[in-house]
């Protein structure tokens, strides 16, 4: 009941914001509180079961309606997010995109036509064929195999400093948030000079600091990216610490880590996993400026970022060496980020269906 | 007097979930007269609301649907079949609504002037000094404090009793021929409802509309309201007037909430409560809605659809106790 | 007089709030006196009421009582021993003794916990590691609070209102307390539901023999509930009694006319004299002087705006006002 006046006031709200008439209800939103509202009302009924003394009384005509009901349970928060993104088109699209991105990484020797460190001076720069799918690069070397091995890197890259960031800004968000105080203050200083400086240079610095090298850039990229998501879980926690199931938590004396692991972090989770999604495109790209600057990974390995580095000098003779990789990348972070925007839609209960 | 303002017959307003077909409002019927206040009271999930959304045409139309038997006459169109920008004419103009929480359906980011003095402006085409001595003129018939300088306070600065006081000042200002208040008094203190009930009863004997109030407070219809209509899970179970329906009400569903009433001027040992909850719609009983939570209900309740049986020419039920020939036969 | 379990000694709550806009910060600070100089005993296996409309500080003092709120000055005694003076042993002990239903059944429980869980956290801080232990504990609550054995593996928002509140309800016996604070622990339940989770809460304090303290805005609910109750404004009592006395004979005005206020469910009371108070609540930043009530108060004389009347005890009613009705 709360929760739906609650949304009613939303609903209000929202509406006399936008056109200044308490009458301009949006449709999805009234869809979604009758939707709460049928929920409640088996819920209900589920009760109406339990409690009636009186069910003996009902007649049985072959099948109860109710037990039938009661195995219909309701979804919960992984189901409405797979359920959220199988009717998104843009997210199932994006969705096979990174599937086919991870196969492709993981065979990656397996489905190469050629070896990707092969030089042959004799074949430089040939423009596709039957054999080079995509040609050949300036030593010779198959671009379309270096492509498929290029996804290894950008894979390991996406995923290990954004999971690395993730996790320490997570922790440093909720005890941030938690604790408050002196804490709060120094970390979020912390992170606000992390934001302070574009990332990528902060990166640059690191790099340029510690040498260049593909182990580098998952240090660099781990400490530059905590700041941002600090910021978020930080809030998030401010709000749900509020709430009163903390509160009830701390009234039977759970201690506070066990109230931050069990009761607010996985109220984080959602947003987590959009963060996560929308990170990974955003720690591929820098991998590839910086290996396109020179200060990430070094040749010869075949990373997309220095492919189109080196392409670069043939972009007008040879067009295939740079913008092939440069496709990849495009493909890649756009899959991700269409993920990213429907995770984002589906967790949202104002855009639901 | 009291002339029909509105008459429902039949209100149907369905609503397609993934489940299948949630009817929130089945059959209601009821006769809105001006100068009178009905109370539509029922439990959370009964249609109450529902049914005020269906008047207004707020339905949402692909999900929710307002079956074509249904019919809401309102000088002399039926509202059911009238043009999304028909109805918008007579919204908040003709049929003013006021919310549970007023702070919502307040715009934070103007003065209450300016958003008393818009509809005055739009409708009645007055100019703006017109227009503020015409607002201040309704700040002051809800006998707001200081209406002048009140004037220029936005919504945030004032208390919620005073905002509900603005809401109901801007349901005057079209002089509409119905009001429907949604639960008005729900979030308000007893003391700030208690004085917001009395301006209500004060405005509908001075200006003679129509009121429908909403609400799930059985003492707040014994206080305000003239006629009842008692909801449970989309239908209207019991109607008449206010005296009878609590000096001898009928229904199962009324008695056990009565019953259910703690009372503030007795002692009550044990209060009775009613078991079970209000059933999923989504799969309708056969029969009588309240037959599994009812002590009296009997085979035929759950069979089939109970009569509606009119007592006395004025008090409407909907059960099957009182159809002498089918309860004795069973 | 019944044994006291859990007392109040001039326990005090402010909150300094500083009313910062973008433009001018500090441009006014003041203080808000949420409980004020509160001094209350609650007996062993009773129901204790605090009524008042809402900012009068009743939820607030409710968490002061059992510690979740750091008090601004002043002592609780539980069983006669300081609470603030507690080791962690003692403060173990003494969570275990009491516990909190809250308003919100929404809100009060993780949405991420399964109700067996939910139900078992208490269970698990306090030590009961095993699951086979821990579940089969979790079940018999879930019997006596009246819920269904299979509901066990579901999650809060599969439930209703009422539901969720017996789910509350388990959690909160879960550790056999021996008192449980009941903050508008019915007032967002509808008619029926809230009659069935009443008579509940009562059968459980026969059972168990609970000490609850009721915190509502609802006067009707609290008549039924209480033994005695205590009614609040800003911050302070105003007067406290056995629930029929105070209903049928208040003493202080603010009561006679919140008991005015409140609609009766029957029309032929409805052109009994009723009582509008003037005004809305003062707000609770720095507060009226002398009576707190003085502003809306129709007795109010030059003695209510300079002194702040005291809380006298006459017979077993208690009462702050300088011109005592009857």
């Amino acid at each position: 009941m709360i929760q739906r006046t609650q949304f009613f006031k939303e609903i209000a709200m929202d509406s006399k914001l936008n056109r200044r008439s308490p009458f301009g209800f949006g449709r999805k939103r009234l869809k979604y509180m009758m939707s709460i509202e049928a929920t409640e009302a088996k819920n209900e009924s589920d009760l109406a079961t339990s409690e009636s003394s009186k069910s003996s009384k009902i007649p049985n005509n072959g099948k109860s309606p109710r037990d039938a009901e009661d195995l219909v349970t309701e979804e919960h928060f992984w189901q409405s997010l797979f359920k959220g993104i199988y009717r998104d088109k843009k997210a199932l699209v994006g969705l096979v995109m990174v599937f086919l991105f991870i196969l492709i990484a993981l065979l990656a020797p397996w489905i190469v036509p050629h070896d990707p460190y092969a030089v042959d001076m004799e074949k430089v720069l040939i423009a596709p064929n039957s054999t080079y799918v995509i040609g050949t690069d300036f030593l010779g070397r198959d671009i379309l195999s270096r492509i498929i091995y290029g996804a290894r890197i950008s894979l390991v890259i996406g995923l290990v400093p954004t999971l690395i960031s993730l996790a320490i800004g997570t922790f440093l968000g909720m005890v941030s948030g938690y604790f408050g105080g002196k804490i709060d203050y120094l970390i979020m200083r912390l992170a606000d000079v992390c934001m302070a400086f574009p990332s990528l240079l902060l990166a640059m610095v690191v790099m340029y600091t510690l040498g260049a090298s593909l182990f580098n850039i998952f240090i660099a990229l781990s400490i530059v990216n905590w700041g941002s998501t600090s910021r978020i879980v930080r809030a998030q926690t401010l709000s749900i610490k509020e709430k009163e199931f903390v509160e009830a938590a701390r009234s039977i004396g759970v201690g506070k880590f066990k109230i931050l692991w069990r009761h607010i972090f996985p109220n984080c989770i959602p947003s987590l996993i959009v963060l996560f999604t929308l990170s990974v495109p955003e720690a591929i790209m820098s991998e590839a400026s910086l290996s396109f600057l020179g200060v990430g990974a070094q040749p010869p390995t075949p990373s997309w970022g220095l492919m189109i580095s080196r392409g670069k000098e043939f972009l007008f003779s040879s067009p295939w060496v740079a913008i092939t990789p440069g496709v990849a990348i495009f493909l890649v972070v756009i899959a991700f980020n269409f993920i990213g925007d429907g995770l984002r839609d589906a967790l949202d209960p104002y855009t639901k269906h | 007097m009291n002339e029909t303002v509105v008459e429902i017959q039949n209100l149907k307003t369905y609503f397609e979930t993934e489940k299948g077909f949630n009817p929130a409002v089945d059959g209601v019927s009821m006769i809105l007269e001006s100068g009178k206040i009905m109370g539509l009271v029922g439990e959370s999930g009964s249609g109450k609301s529902m049914t005020a959304m269906s008047i207004l045409g707020l339905i949402p139309k692909p999900f929710g649907q307002i079956l074509p038997e249904s019919k809401i006459l309102f000088e002399g169109d039926d509202l059911t079949k009238l043009s999304e920008k028909e109805l918008a004419k007579i919204r908040g103009n003709k049929i003013a609504m006021i919310f549970q929480e007023p702070m919502t359906s307040l715009n934070p980011v103007y003065t209450i002037g300016k958003q008393l003095m818009e509809p005055l402006r739009l409708h009645k085409n007055l100019s703006k000094r017109e227009a503020k001595v015409l607002a201040l003129k309704y700040l002051e018939q809800v006998r707001i404090p200081d209406a002048a300088k009140r004037f220029a306070s936005y919504p945030h600065q004032l208390s919620g009793g005073l905002r509900q006081r603005v809401m109901i000042a801007m349901a005057l200002t079209c002089e509409p021929k119905l009001i429907i208040a949604d639960e008005p008094t729900t979030a308000l203190d007893v003391t700030i409802q208690a004085q917001i009930l009395e301006l209500l009863k004060d405005i509908q004997v001075r200006l003679n509309t129509a009121i429908l109030f909403i609400t799930h407070d059985l003492g707040v219809v014994a206080e305000l309201c003239d006629d009842v209509c008692v909801m449970y899970a989309g239908e209207v179970v019991e109607k008449c007037d206010a005296d009878r329906l609590f000096e001898t009400p009928m229904h199962p569903y009324t008695i056990g909430l009565l019953k259910s009433l703690p009372k503030i001027d007795d002692d009550v040992e044990e209060l009775y409560s009613i078991e079970g909850m209000v059933p999923n719609l989504i799969h309708v009983p056969t029969g009588c809605r309240f037959a599994p939570r009812c002590d009296k209900s009997k085979r035929i309740c759950f069979d089939a659809l109970p009569p509606r049986i009119l007592i006395d020419k004025q008090h409407e039920v909907l059960c099957w106790q009182y159809d002498e020939g089918a309860w004795s036969n069973e | 007089m019944s044994e006291i379990l859990l007392s109040a000694k001039n326990l005090k709550k402010y909150y300094q709030v500083s009313n910062n806009t973008l433009f001018s910060s500090n441009a006014n600070k003041g203080i808000v006196k949420a409980v004020d100089d509160i001094t209350l005993d609650i007996p062993k296996g009773k129901t204790l009421s605090l009524v008042g409309e809402s900012g009068c500080g009743k939820s607030t003092l409710g968490r002061t009582l059992i510690n979740l709120i750091d008090p601004t000055s002043g002592e609780v005694l539980f069983n006669g021993k300081n609470i603030h003076a507690f080791n962690a042993q003692e403060e173990k002990a003494f969570r275990k003794s009491v516990s909190i239903i809250f308003q919100d059944p929404y809100a009060s429980l993780n949405p991420r916990m399964k109700v067996k869980d939910l139900i078992g956290e208490p269970l698990l801080t306090h030590g009961m590691k095993a699951k086979k232990e821990r579940y089969a504990r979790v079940y018999e609550l879930m019997k006596i609070t009246g819920l269904k054995e299979e509901y066990a593996n579901r999650y809060p928002h599969q439930f209703s209102g009422g539901q969720r509140q017996r789910i509350g309800i388990a959690r909160a016996l879960a550790l056999n307390p021996s008192l449980i604070v009941c903050d508008e622990a019915v007032s967002a339940l509808d008619v029926s539901i809230q009659a069935q989770i009443l008579n509940l809460l009562k059968k459980l304090q026969r059972e168990f023999n609970l000490t609850y303290l009721f915190i509502s805005h609802d006067l009707s609910v609290v008549r039924y509930v209480s033994d005695e109750v205590y009614v609040m404004y800003l911050g302070q009592i105003v007067e406290a009694g056995k629930p029929k006395a105070l209903f049928e004979e208040p003493i202080h005005p603010y009561t006679q006319f919140l008991i005015s206020a409140v609609p009766i469910a029957d029309p032929k009371k409805r052109d009994r004299k009723k009582l509008i108070l003037e005004g809305d609540l003062p707000s609770a930043i720095n507060p009226p002087q002398g009576c707190r009530f003085n502003t809306r108060c129709p007795y109010a004389t030059e003695i209510c705006t300079n002194v702040c009347p005291e809380l006298v005890t006459e017979d077993d009613r208690k009462f702050a006002c300088h011109h005592p009705l009857g």
